[in-house]
Parts: structure tokens; C-alpha cells; sequence
């Protein structure tokens, strides 16, 4: 008897082997997974810099992955630091594919972000609704994407299926990099459990807004077993760079 | 804690710029709208006297130019109660039976309003800030008066301490003089041929000996007594007015009230901006450093992002 769980996985996998490698067979029967073309996020290039000098010091010379990146609260800039990793991950350090993962079910900004449809997305696919839509573009299409999408039932659900259900590896087998955009941490303790499954956490704090309070108590939740850095989003210190290569 | 400070000093730089610029300026102005008081100036000439009395005061030796000696004298004086008590009584008829507190407090308005600056080797101005011209004339002149007598009585105190030692140095060499020629003579009367005795001879020497210093001595206490008239002669080469005292034009200088007040103002805005600075930066909870997470949460910083600009 084949479980659950081992079922939603296989229909992952099936969904991701139409979307990415559909064989002549799923072409003709018109059953591919629906693939949209994914354009560059508007990000500033030094943002996407600097986030690639973030990336290197978080994951050194590895070459694949999983990488989450979480906030204590909303609106600390995670999403633009998710998808600037992911591109950079894309432009530079992957020769396979490099997934952006929107799990902030309920306030997803990455299909906005990339000009796709929000929905269907994940939350669509693993509820049953819908068949798995996924958005591929950047150079030799490597940046994809799978948008939240919209979801009717308990969110709980959806991140007890990607963690109890063992959907990340799925991922992990299709792509050489997986780029989670999660919901901030304080008030989503269920998004704790997958946290603690990635190989590597950014934590992301506004300057001049997010409580370090906050900050500690995520650094409590997260645990501290896997590699974990902090990466400073709006910047808008004014201290002059001399004095800064002072310090 | 250096980086958050660092933090909050540029983020507010340009209130607290503004702040340290504005307020003292505006204190300035408040206080030249409100400050009538008016400055009043002697300039004198000092030098050197050719003659110098050779017992007076050794400030005619020193290689200082004659302004700086003489500036400095009237500073040092100043600070005097004596010399304070000498300029007030000439100035306020009723000074000399006030009370010690109101003279205290007199000589101390004084002392705060007074200010003595060379100008140059020779020119030195005795200044004096009130509110009324005609009493800032009659101080100054007090001054310069009471300088006068002072540095004079000062000499002549000297010259007659001298003259005094001296007279009593004459006196005692006097008496051994006479004393020595009084053994000559009389060894002389007892003896009949002391033409090649030794001890005669020894006696005549001392007796001359005796007699010369006495002479040197009757010859320096001559020159005293000369010293003694020359100092109330040369006064007036080493020391006289230039300028009668007169009311300076309006200027600021570091004795104004509104650069003083300025400058209070610019120490206390300092003062308050740098604890505004230390409070904000230790109070404030939010995160103002990449730094400040390392410490507080023990995450690896990956350092920083700047506020995201989305291009199209």
C-alpha cells in the first residue's frame, strides 16, 4: 500500500518531471504541467551585489541546496532578498536549475515580483485544485519559480505537507538550488519545523525597524543547528564609507 | 555601541549641525539686542628708561619688550586687593566706608570687567566694560593713576630697604674702622721705633683694610640715595599715556556677553546633543548595525543591503 504522503510526493515528482523534462508522450496528450515564462525581478543592481556577497559568506564553495530565507515580521524586505538570491544563484553558481519558492501563503509577493499570475500555485497544486504551474526564465532558463497561489484550506496543511510529507527532497532532487521566501517567523510557528530542514537560514532585519528582541527570539526558535547568518536590508546609514572601513 | 552612536549621529546630522549652528547664533543675537554695555580704552606707552636706578626693581633688566613687563605688572597688581582698593577709592567717594562684602564685591566686578592686552613691543591698552561712559573713564584713569603710584612705591620701597642695610652696614664698618686705627695709634704711642715691626705692620694693615671698606660701602649707599631720587624722576620716561581713555566703537571680542553667552550656548547645545546621541543609540530597541546582531542574537552577520531601488 502505497501512503499519503509517498503519493503527494510521486504526483510532485510527476508534476516537476512535466513541467521541467516533459517527454514526447506528455507533449502530445497535452497532460504537460503548465510552464509560463518568468521575467528578471526590477531589483537594483547593487541589492542583487551585495546579496551575492551575503550568499558567499553564508554558503562558501557548496554547490546545491536548499536556503531559507525568514523574517521576525512582515515587511523586512525578504521576498527582494529571496529573489535576489535566487537570481544570483542563477546567474552565477548554478549550472542547473535554481527553484524560488514562495511559501508566504496568503501575502505572496513573488509572482508579482517576476510578473507571473499568482495563482495557481503551490497551495492550488497541494490542495488538489489545480495541476502544479511553474514559471522558468533567466538565462538558459534556470531561475524558476512556483508561486504561493491561493489557498482555501488551513495553512497548517500546507507546510505539514512540505515538511511531514516529505516534499523538500522532491524538490532538492529536480533542482541544484531551492530558494524558500517564507513568512515571518513570529506568528507562523509552522513554518518552524522547515526551517530547521534546510541546509542554510538568512535571517533579514530592516535597519532602523526590526526589534533585535525580535531577531534573538528568532535566533532562539531557529535553534542554531544548521548555518545561519543575518544580512541587514534598507540600509540607509549614513556613515561615511571611510569611516566604516575605520571600524 | 560606537557603530549604533555613529548611527544616530548621521542620521540626525543635519538637525544636530543645525542645532550647534543656529542656537549659539541665535543666543548671540539675543544677547547683542540686550547688551548696552559699552567698552573703555586707554592706550600707554611703556619703555625702557635710559638711566636706571641701579637699586629699583630688576624689570628693567629683563629682555621682554617693555609692554608685555608692564602689562604684566598691572595684571599681577590687579589681582591685588591693595591696588583694587586704590583705583575704587579714587573712583567711588563712599568706597572707603562700605562694607567688606559690598568692597568685595566692587573689586571683583572690577576685576571682571578690567582687561589689560599689549599691542605690540611698546603700546599696551588698559580696557574697561560698563554700561556707563563717564564711570569707565574715571576707572581707567583711577588705573592708570594708581599704577603709577603703585609701580613708583614699589621702586621706592625697594631703594630704601637698600639704603636701610646699607646705613646699617656702614655703621658696624664705621665702628671697626675706627676701632683698627684706634690699635694703631695707640701701639704707636707705646712703642718707640715701629718703623720695621711686624706687628705694627699688621695692625696699619688691617686698619686699611677696614678703612677701604668703609669707603665702598659710603660709595654704594651714595648711589642708593641717587636711586632713590631717580625713581620718582624716571617715572614718567618708562610709563605715560598715549591715549586718554575713550569709548571703543562696538566690537566683539571674547569678553562681549554675547560671545560669551554664544559660547556657553555652543558648550551646551554640544553637551545635550551628545547625550541625545547616547540615549537614542543605547535605548533605542531597533536594529541600527549589522554589528548589533552579533552580539545580540549571536548570528553570523552577512553584512547589509540598501534600501531597494526596483528597476524596470
Amino acid at each position: 500500500m502505497i501512503s499519503g504522503s509517498t503519493r503527494l510526493a510521486g504526483t510532485l515528482q510527476e508534476a516537476l518531471d512535466a513541467a521541467t523534462d516533459p517527454s514526447p508522450e506528455l507533449l502530445d496528450s497535452g497532460r504537460r504541467a503548465r510552464t509560463v515564462p518568468l521575467r528578471q525581478p526590477p531589483l537594483d543592481p547593487e541589492f542583487v551585489e551585495r546579496c551575492r556577497l551575503a550568499l558567499a559568506r553564508l554558503v562558501a564553495l557548496e554547490d546545491e541546496g536548499v536556503i531559507a530565507v525568514c523574517s521576525a515580521r512582515r515587511r523586512e524586505g525578504r521576498s527582494s532578498v529571496a529573489a535576489a538570491l535566487a537570481v544570483t544563484l542563477a546567474r552565477g553558481r548554478a549550472e542547473g536549475r535554481v527553484l524560488l519558492l514562495d511559501l508566504d501563503f496568503g501575502h505572496a509577493t513573488q509572482a508579482a515580483l517576476m510578473s507571473v499570475a499568482p495563482s495557481p500555485g503551490l497551495a492550488d497544486f497541494l490542495e488538489g485544485r489545480e495541476r502544479l504551474r511553474l514559471a522558468a526564465g533567466g538565462p538558459n532558463r534556470q531561475l524558476w519559480q512556483i508561486p504561493a497561489g491561493i489557498h482555501l484550506g488551513d495553512r497548517l496543511r500546507l507546510f505539514h505537507a512540505l515538511t511531514g510529507e516529505a516534499l523538500l527532497p522532491v524538490f532538492r532532487q529536480k533542482f541544484q538550488w531551492v530558494v524558500l521566501d517564507l513568512p515571518p517567523l513570529l506568528g507562523h510557528p509552522e513554518t518552524v519545523p522547515l526551517v530547521r530542514s534546510v541546509d542554510w537560514q538568512v535571517i533579514v532585519g530592516r535597519h532602523r525597524r526590526t526589534m533585535v528582541a525580535d531577531l534573538r527570539e528568532v535566533a532562539e526558535i531557529i535553534g542554531g543547528q544548521k548555518p545561519c547568518g543575518f544580512l541587514l536590508t534598507g540600509d540607509s546609514t549614513r556613515i561615511p564609507a571611510l569611516i566604516r572601513r575605520l571600524l | 555601541m560606537l557603530h549604533r552612536a555613529l548611527d544616530v549621529f548621521f542620521q540626525h546630522m543635519l538637525r544636530l549641525v543645525g542645532a550647534l549652528v543656529l542656537v549659539p547664533l541665535g543666543v548671540s543675537a539675543v544677547g547683542l539686542a540686550f547688551d548696552h554695555s559699552l567698552t573703555v580704552e586707554a592706550r600707554v606707552w611703556a619703555d625702557k628708561p635710559i638711566f636706571t636706578p641701579v637699586f629699583a626693581t630688576d624689570r628693567f633688566t629683563s629682555s621682554d619688550p617693555p609692554a608685555e613687563i608692564e602689562a604684566g605688572i598691572l595684571r599681577e597688581l590687579l589681582a591685588t586687593s591693595v591696588f583694587a582698593d586704590a583705583v575704587l577709592t579714587r573712583v567711588e567717594s563712599g568706597y572707603a566706608n562700605a562694607s567688606p562684602t559690598d568692597r568685595g564685591s566692587a573689586a571683583a566686578d572690577l576685576r571682571r570687567n578690567v582687561s589689560v592686552a599689549t599691542e605690540g613691543a611698546h603700546l599696551f591698552t588698559i580696557s574697561y566694560r560698563t554700561t556707563d561712559s563717564d564711570r569707565g573713564r574715571s576707572v581707567v584713569n583711577a588705573m592708570i593713576a594708581a599704577f603709577g603710584t603703585e609701580v613708583q612705591a614699589i621702586d621706592a620701597n625697594q631703594v630704601s630697604v637698600s639704603q636701610a642695610a646699607l646705613k646699617s652696614q656702614l655703621d658696624l664698618a664705621q665702628f671697626d674702622m675706627n676701632d683698627a686705627l684706634r690699635q694703631v695709634q695707640t701701639y704707636q704711642a707705646q712703642h718707640a721705633s715701629v718703623f720695621n715691626d711686624p706687628t705694627y705692620q699688621t695692625l696699619l694693615g688691617q686698619a686699611q683694610s677696614k678703612t677701604d671698606l668703609y669707603l665702598s660701602l659710603q660709595a654704594r649707599l651714595d648711589e642708593v640715595r641717587g636711586s632713590q631720587a631717580a625713581v620718582s624722576v624716571t617715572q614718567s620716561s618708562f610709563f605715560h599715556v598715549v591715549d586718554r581713555p575713550f569709548v571703543v566703537p562696538l566690537t566683539l571680542d571674547q569678553h562681549a556677553p554675547a560671545v560669551k553667552y554664544a559660547l556657553y550656548a555652543l558648550v551646551g547645545i554640544v553637551a545635550a546633543e551628545a547625550l541625545f546621541v547616547y540615549v537614542i543609540a543605547r535605548r533605542d530597541p531597533r536594529i541600527r548595525s549589522v554589528q548589533d546582531i552579533r552580539g545580540a542574537a549571536g548570528l553570523k552577520p552577512l553584512g547589509s543591503v540598501p534600501v531597494l531601488k526596483r528597476t524596470q
